[in-house]
Order: structure tokens, then C-alpha cells, then sequence
């Protein structure tokens, strides 16, 4: 055996089964996915067959009905306006302060901490006591209400990432600046901000997903003008239950957006996903 | 005109905290205290808009002798230390066995992975639903082919509360293995190289070498992830709405039912400030592990 055909065979079992491995935690981390896809376009007649269907006419029926039978296209719109508002008011005012906590010397650390605090509050806290000073401001059931409270609810969230950001920015770049007679304020407006911008991109999105998939807020303060996508598609679970074809087409219809952005912005999503956990 | 330009650059940094901080205040802090006031009321739907009755911490103790809330707060606890539990378990050995064998794959492993982390946890809920399905899911096909029969995945307690830990377990996995990835990626070699020249063996090199280097990011996946789970409500709500019965009626959906069913808002107020200070406690844990880690790095 030449020593080529000895290496092979000796690596070969482990070879096999490291691949088995990463092949049935690929399956494990896709196959619901997979499954919800497969669902979707199926006829409903193959949906309940028994054993399940791997090859069957596809149909798109089911996307045509979510958007025409059921009123998904409202709830896109609705989500899609608070996600997006309320990620300009964040970036907005969130990329100030943030810059402000990076560049502190000393302050920076408390503060980055009370941010990482209100980062962490729960949700059920504040849902109620919202409740009733929206209906007191009269902001129930409205746009302006929800990008009010996901703004003020998820600035911390966009805060806390933007830190990460500036911090990686050497603080000499602004200090240059200020020699050659530039205001603070140009400094960070025309040194600091343009190479942040990779940062900015990647925290938008990240809040966009945030607000895209938040759940309980819309639920309490939202009822028949406004109805954001997970709402929607819950009460669909609710009250239709058996349109599975439906059901999971408007699943899919959910998930392919954030699917989109997140490819987007892979290189900084792995920091924006577990962000706080990792300095 | 100049002596404004040099308060303005005097106070630059701090200026610019100004607007998030008014945002803070009101969006945030005044609701907060606005709910701990609200918990010291006798406060319901029908009387919170005129002055309802101050009743002292009578709330807290009606909450805490009610057997429901003991119930809730057992779930709660039992589903965040059980998933928090098999999430650092299943994170941990994916991000070893990742990280020692898997050098040419990551480009496509790392995304596949990352998928089910970016969902939307009302969607994740609907489709293990429908895999659920007691008739027609995928996952009795399964058992009942291998012989095991079918199940009434959310229809008996056990089962249900299995079923919401496996759905929050396949969805959070990937965060804990990023985590401790990042962790083992920061190790030094050297004392690897010196284990082996000194003629150590993988178990020996994982149990005194591997898991002491990464205590702090075990620890803090850990603890960030109890914090999560312990805040969950969309996905258990759409799964099983807290039944059967009350057998997956976590704290949060206890506080919803009293808070927007029963509408008792001055004893959902009590609970949320009980939420808040498991929360907060927890955070503090936060804290102490990661000073002592940058107190660590430091030396």
C-alpha cells in the first residue's frame, strides 16, 4: 500500500463520521424550517397524507391566499412602518449616545452598565403600566404609539451594540482631528460617523429584526387599527387551526425578510445575536 | 456667539446623552415607577382611570398566598433551569466539536446554525405546532413508525412542558455555541502545547485545561440565557396558551392572564415588581461574573 492509500484509510472512519455528525445537526437546526417550507406549498390533500409526502405537485396557492383571503398585506405594512420608524428614531439618538459612552474615560463603564440593565428589563414590566397611559394618551391601537414605545423599549438594545462599534474606532482619529481645528462635533460628524457606518448598517437591521419579531407589546396595545405580522399570524394559529398550507405560508412570508438582512450583515451577526453576552 | 460654542464643546459628550436620556425617562423609568405605584392600588379595569384606593402591600401578599402564582412560579423556574440546563450542555459540545474538528465546513455550518436563532419566536411556535399535530404532525408519523406510538404532544402535562423546552432548546442552542466559540477561539495554546508534550489525554486536557479557561463564557451564556428564559411568553403562549390546565402557565403568562384577562391591574402591577426583582437579581450575578473575568484579564 502506498503510504497515500494508508492516510486514507486510517482518516477514512473518522472522515465518515465527523461528516454524519455535521450532517444531522445541519438537519436538526433546518428540518422545522424545511418542514414549514414544505407545508407551504402543498395542497391541502397532501399536507394530511399519511406516510408525509417528499415528492408532490408544488402549488403556490397557499402565499396567494394569505395575501388576498387573509389581510397579511395590512400587517406587512404595519410592521413594516413601526420596524422601520422606530429604527430611525433609534439610530438616531442611539448613535449619539453611544458615541458619547465610548468616548468617556472614566464615566463610560456605569454607563454602559445602566444601558446593559435597561437592555435587560422584561418586557411583562412595562406592558402594563403602557397599557394604561396609552389609553389615557389616547396612543392605543395606533402607529405612532408602537414606534413610540419600541423606540424608547429597544434604544438601550441599539445603544449597547453602537458602543461595540465606536469602541473599535481608536480615539486618536478624533484627537487628530481637533488638532487640525476641527469642532467636537465635526470631529465625530465627518471622521467618526463615516467609518462607523458598517456598524450603523448592521445595528439597523439588528433592531429592525428586533422589532419585527417583538410579540407581547403589540399584543396588549395593539387590537383592529394596527396588527403587526406575529400578532397576526398568532391569532391565525388561534382561529385556523387546520390551514396548515396557510398557516405556514405566512410563516415562511415572516421569516424570508429577516432571512435576507442576515445575509446581509452575516459578519456582524454573530456579535448583534448574542450581543451583551460578549464585550 | 463664542461663549456658546465653548459650553457647547465644554459639554460635548454629555449634550449628547441628553436626548436618549429624556427617551429613557419617560419610555422606560416613569412607567416603571408608574407600575410600582400602580401595585400599592386596588387598581382594575374599571376604577384605574379615577383614583383607585391605596392599599399598601396587600397586593404582594394576596400574590404570594395564591396557589396559582406558586405554580407559575415553579414553572417558570423548572422551564428556564431545564432549558437553560440542556442549551449550555448542547452548546457547549457543539462549540468544542466545532472547534477541534470542523476547519474547512464553518462557512456553511455557522448560517445553517444561525437560522433558527434569528426567527421569530411566534413563527417558531407555529411550526412546531404543526409538527406537533396530535393527527396529522410529522413527529407522531416518526414515533409511530419506530414503534413508540403516537403522543398528545401538547395535550398532557409532561408532554407539553417537554414540548416547550424543545422548541425554546432547538431556537437557542446556537446562541450558547457562539458564545463559548468565541471563548475557545481566544484560548492561548501554549498550555495545550504543554499538556500534550507532558502527555496528557483529551479527557484530561478538557476536564483541567478547556472548561477552567472557559468559566466565564460558560458561565455568563448561562446566566444571560436563565435571564431570557425566564422573560419567555410569546412562544409559550402560541404553543399551548399555558395549558393544559396551568401545566406550562409560566410567570409571565400568569401576570397576562390577571393583568388582560381578569383585568386586576394592581395585582398584576405585584407580580411584575416580582418579575423585575428575580430579573434584577440575576443581572447582579451578570455583574460580579464579569468584573471578576475583566479583573482576571487585567492581571
Amino acid at each position: 500500500m502506498s503510504p497515500m492509500m494508508r492516510m486514507i484509510t486510517r482518516k477514512f472512519p473518522r472522515t465518515i463520521s465527523k461528516f454524519a455528525l455535521v450532517l444531522c445537526i445541519v438537519f436538526i437546526s433546518l428540518f422545522p424550517i424545511a418542514w414549514t417550507f414544505l407545508t407551504s406549498v402543498k395542497e391541502p390533500v397532501d399536507q394530511f397524507a399519511k406516510p408525509p409526502l417528499l415528492i408532490f405537485k408544488a402549488t403556490t396557492e397557499n402565499y396567494h391566499a394569505v395575501f388576498t383571503k387573509q389581510p397579511f398585506l395590512k400587517y406587512f405594512f404595519d410592521s413594516t412602518i413601526i420596524g422601520v420608524a422606530s429604527t430611525v428614531v433609534i439610530i438616531g439618538f442611539g448613535s449619539l449616545a453611544a458615541y458619547s459612552i465610548s468616548r468617556y474615560r472614566r464615566k463610560g463603564k456605569a454607563l454602559a452598565k445602566s444601558i446593559l440593565i435597561l437592555r435587560i428589563l422584561p418586557p411583562m414590566a412595562i406592558v402594563l403600566p403602557m397599557f394604561i397611559l396609552f389609553k389615557q394618551l389616547g396612543l392605543l391601537d395606533s402607529h405612532l404609539g408602537m414606534i413610540l414605545l419600541y423606540s424608547a423599549f429597544n434604544l438601550p438594545f441599539g445603544i449597547w451594540l453602537l458602543i461595540g462599534f465606536f469602541q473599535d474606532l481608536p480615539r486618536e482619529l478624533e484627537e487628530a482631528a481637533l488638532v487640525d481645528g476641527c469642532s467636537k462635533f465635526q470631529a465625530m460628524w465627518r471622521i467618526i460617523f463615516p467609518l462607523a457606518k458598517p456598524g450603523l448598517a448592521a445595528t439597523s437591521i439588528l433592531c429592525l429584526i428586533q422589532c419585527w419579531n417583538e410579540y407581547l407589546f403589540a399584543l396588549v396595545l395593539c387590537s383592529f387599527n394596527v396588527k403587526t405580522l406575529p400578532i397576526g399570524v398568532a391569532q391565525f394559529v388561534q382561529e385556523h387551526e387546520i390551514l396548515w398550507g396557510q398557516l405556514t405560508a405566512a410563516g415562511i412570508c415572516i421569516m424570508l425578510p429577516i432571512f435576507i438582512f442576515g445575509m446581509f450583515i452575516q459578519k456582524h451577526l454573530v456579535r448583534g445575536l448574542t450581543t451583551g453576552a460578549i464585550k | 456667539m463664542k461663549a456658546k460654542t465653548k459650553f457647547f464643546d465644554r459639554h460635548f459628550l454629555a449634550l449628547l446623552l441628553v436626548p436618549t436620556a429624556c427617551i429613557i425617562l419617560l419610555g422606560i423609568v416613569f412607567p416603571l415607577l408608574y407600575s410600582l405605584g400602580l401595585s400599592l392600588t386596588n387598581a382594575t379595569l374599571l376604577n384605574f382611570l379615577d383614583d383607585p384606593g391605596f392599599i399598601g402591600i396587600e397586593n404582594f401578599f394576596t400574590v404570594i398566598g395564591d396557589s396559582q402564582f406558586a405554580n407559575a412560579f415553579m414553572k417558570s423556574v423548572t422551564f428556564s433551569l431545564l432549558s437553560t440546563g440542556l442549551e449550555v450542555i448542547f452548546g457547549f459540545m457543539l462549540a468544542l466539536f466545532v472547534y477541534s474538528s470542523i476547519m474547512n465546513g464553518r462557512f456553511f455550518l455557522i448560517p445553517c446554525l444561525l437560522a433558527p436563532l434569528m426567527l421569530t419566536p411566534a413563527v417558531v411556535a407555529l411550526m412546531w405546532k404543526v409538527m406537533l399535530d396530535y393527527q396529522f404532525g410529522v413527529l407522531n408519523y416518526i414515533t409511530e413508525s419506530l414503534g413508540l406510538g403516537a403522543h398528545a404532544w401538547l395535550g398532557t402535562n409532561v408532554l407539553a412542558f417537554a414540548s416547550i423546552v424543545a422548541a425554546d432548546v432547538w431556537q437557542q442552542v446556537p446562541f450558547v455555541f457562539l458564545i463559548i466559540l468565541a471563548g475557545l477561539e481566544s484560548m492561548p495554546m501554549q498550555p495545550f502545547e504543554a499538556a500534550r508534550v507532558d502527555g496528557a489525554n483529551s479527557w484530561q486536557t478538557l476536564r483541567y485545561l478547556t472548561i477552567p479557561f472557559l468559566r466565564g463564557p460558560i458561565f455568563v451564556a448561562f446566566l444571560f440565557r436563565l435571564i431570557d428564559s425566564f422573560k419567555i411568553f410569546d412562544k409559550v403562549s402560541v404553543l399551548t396558551g399555558g395549558g393544559p390546565g396551568a401545566a406550562t402557565e409560566t410567570l409571565n403568562l400568569y401576570m397576562f392572564r390577571i393583568g388582560f384577562q381578569t383585568f386586576d391591574f394592581g395585582k398584576a402591577a405585584a407580580i411584575g415588581q416580582i418579575i423585575i426583582f428575580v430579573i434584577m437579581a440575576l443581572t447582579w450575578f451578570v455583574f460580579r461574573v464579569m468584573d471578576s473575568e475583566n479583573a482576571v484579564e487585567a492581571d
